[in-house]
């Protein structure tokens, strides 16, 4: 072979130029999210790791609670996914951002409508609704970025597909979350509060969050484990299957006094099922080794099954319907099975995009000296991470189910140390931006 | 003549640094072919900008492979 010499090329930015960075959002549009979603997080933690006393023997529409939870769906859930599907969908299907003002406004239509909602909520006032109205203004902007973003997609693939339901699902759960937070003081609309609030909540964690995870993990949890498997035989019964069982759950929590919630909770069960043994197949087939990332959903995988069963208890009795049965539900829910695969994902899209933005060179002269993703994140600290939120949420659903105000200021403690580690750890990840003068 | 790299076992951003870090070295008439585990995207606008020509082929879920050459008075 006759190597030849090149022209060395004209002198031009070498960090974090790389030409197709002209094409992607800019990079503190994804970041912003991140951060207000690691601030939230750590919110939540110290106001349960604080406030653990007020959550057994209270009703669960407790201003405490309502607005603490409101935290973790709104400004760590709900931040997190926005921004990160601002980065993802344009490389998904291939096209730009529909409107990256539309983005800017929408965070910070969501950051006021959690300030205003939440403050609203602990400060006392009946006005909360007016917080709600900015927040599903928020949604209705990131669906309108979102939706003309996937108008011109070239192709639909199946992580799309998947993202299209859980949009309708978002919808349809900020209208019953306005809806109900307009009626809680008047009670026209809804003749059964508790039905409606049983819809909204599902319409929230099974169809928005768990299908945006689902749809996601089948491309992020691949690439990640370096395995490929086919997806869609399994992947087709769960859709298909969490589609039937929250329809049928909501329409019958909203109009029919829930007559066959049996039912809804083994179609949602089997679905999980299917899902787990999709994964299952992605973790055999993986040519790397379990790391922080890949263990974070290993633990979101535990998470969801404890979901689960909890779930089923609740639907066919088995476990007493009371506030701290569904209190232990929805934590397994949030923290069990949302939380870790979040947080899993986190610590492999954030050290990308600063790598991208920080050390992608325009012009390559070997050899090429740069980080690797594993320099830009403490693999050690994610692992302490991990231990923590692992102690913190199977001990939160354990104090929970036995009413334990020990056990449940343990698991708070074991919260807070995950959300600051956290928290420090992103926050080590963005200082390569400033040490290295990029974009 | 063509130059095989396997990039499959790597994380990304990896392949595109190890694929990158290969085409200075590459002569007009060499090929490099490039076994992955994805659609390289990322990688596309580089070749583009830097006078390289590209051939990818979808072998199997998960396998594609691509072909790099210089493009002829690039």
């Amino acid at each position: 072979m006759e190597l030849e010499a090149r022209p060395a090329p004209a002198p031009v930015p070498f960090r974090g130029s790389a030409p197709f960075l002209a094409k992607a959002p800019p990079l503190w549009l994804p970041m912003r999210h991140f951060v207000l979603s690691a601030a939230a997080w750590w919110v939540f933690a110290a106001g349960f790791a604080w406030g653990a006393d007020r959550f057994l023997g209270f009703d669960f529409q407790a201003r405490w609670v309502l607005g603490l939870t409101h935290v973790l769906t709104l400004g760590w859930v709900a931040a997190t996914i926005f921004g990160a599907l601002c980065q993802l969908t344009p490389v998904l299907w291939e096209t730009s951002l529909a409107s990256e003002t539309a983005a800017k406004a929408a965070w910070w239509l969501l950051a006021a409508g959690l300030l205003s909602f939440v403050g609203l909520i602990w400060g006392g006032g009946d006005q909360y609704w007016r917080g709600a109205a900015l927040l599903a203004g928020a949604v209705a902007l990131y669906l309108f970025v979102f939706g003309r973003t996937m108008r011109s997609a070239r192709k639909l693939d199946w992580t799309g597909v998947h993202l299209l339901f859980a949009f309708a699902y978002l919808a349809a759960l900020v209208a019953v979350g306005a809806a109900l937070a307009w009626d809680r003081q008047r009670g026209i609309l809804f003749r059964s509060g508790d039905g409606a609030l049983i819809a909204h909540v599902h319409l929230a964690l099974v169809g928005w969050v768990s299908l945006t995870i689902v749809g996601v993990s089948y491309r992020l949890v691949s690439m990640f484990a370096l395995a490929h498997v086919e997806t869609k035989v399994l992947g087709r019964l769960t859709l298909t299957l969490v589609n039937v069982g929250l329809v049928g759950l909501a329409l019958d929590s909203l109009y029919f006094g829930r007559r066959l919630t049996p039912l809804w909770a083994s179609l949602l069960a089997l679905a999980y099922l299917a899902y787990a043994a999709q994964m299952r197949k992605i973790f055999s087939a993986r040519l790397k080794r379990i790391d922080p990332a890949l263990a974070f959903t290993l633990l979101a995988l535990a998470g969801g099954a404890l979901w689960c069963a909890l779930g089923l208890g609740l639907a066919f009795g088995w476990l007493e319907d009371t506030t701290e049965s569904r209190l232990a539900y929805v934590f397994a829910a949030l923290v069990g099975w949302v939380t870790p695969f979040i947080i899993g994902q986190m610590h492999k899209i954030v050290p990308f995009l600063v790598w991208l933005h920080a050390y992608s060179p325009r012009h390559w002269t070997p050899p090429v000296r740069v980080p690797t993703i594993q320099d830009l994140t403490s693999e050690r600290t994610a692992w302490l991470e991990l231990a923590a939120l692992a102690l913190g949420a199977g001990l939160g659903v354990a104090a929970f189910l036995s009413g334990s105000q020990p056990l449940l200021r343990a698991s708070g403690a074991f919260l807070l140390a995950c959300a600051t580690l956290y928290a420090g750890n992103i926050g080590y990840t963005l200082s390569h931006l400033r040490k290295k003068g990029a974009k | 003549m063509e130059h095989a790299l396997d990039v499959c076992g790597l994380e990304p951003p990896e392949p595109l640094v190890a694929i990158l870090s290969r085409l200075n070295a590459l002569a007009p008439e060499d090929v490099l072919v490039v076994r992955h585990f994805r659609e390289p995207i990322p990688l596309y606008p580089y070749l583009e900008e830097g006078g390289y020509e590209h051939a990818t082929q979808k072998l199997a879920e998960g396998e594609y492979r691509v072909r790099i050459w210089r493009r002829r008075g690039a």
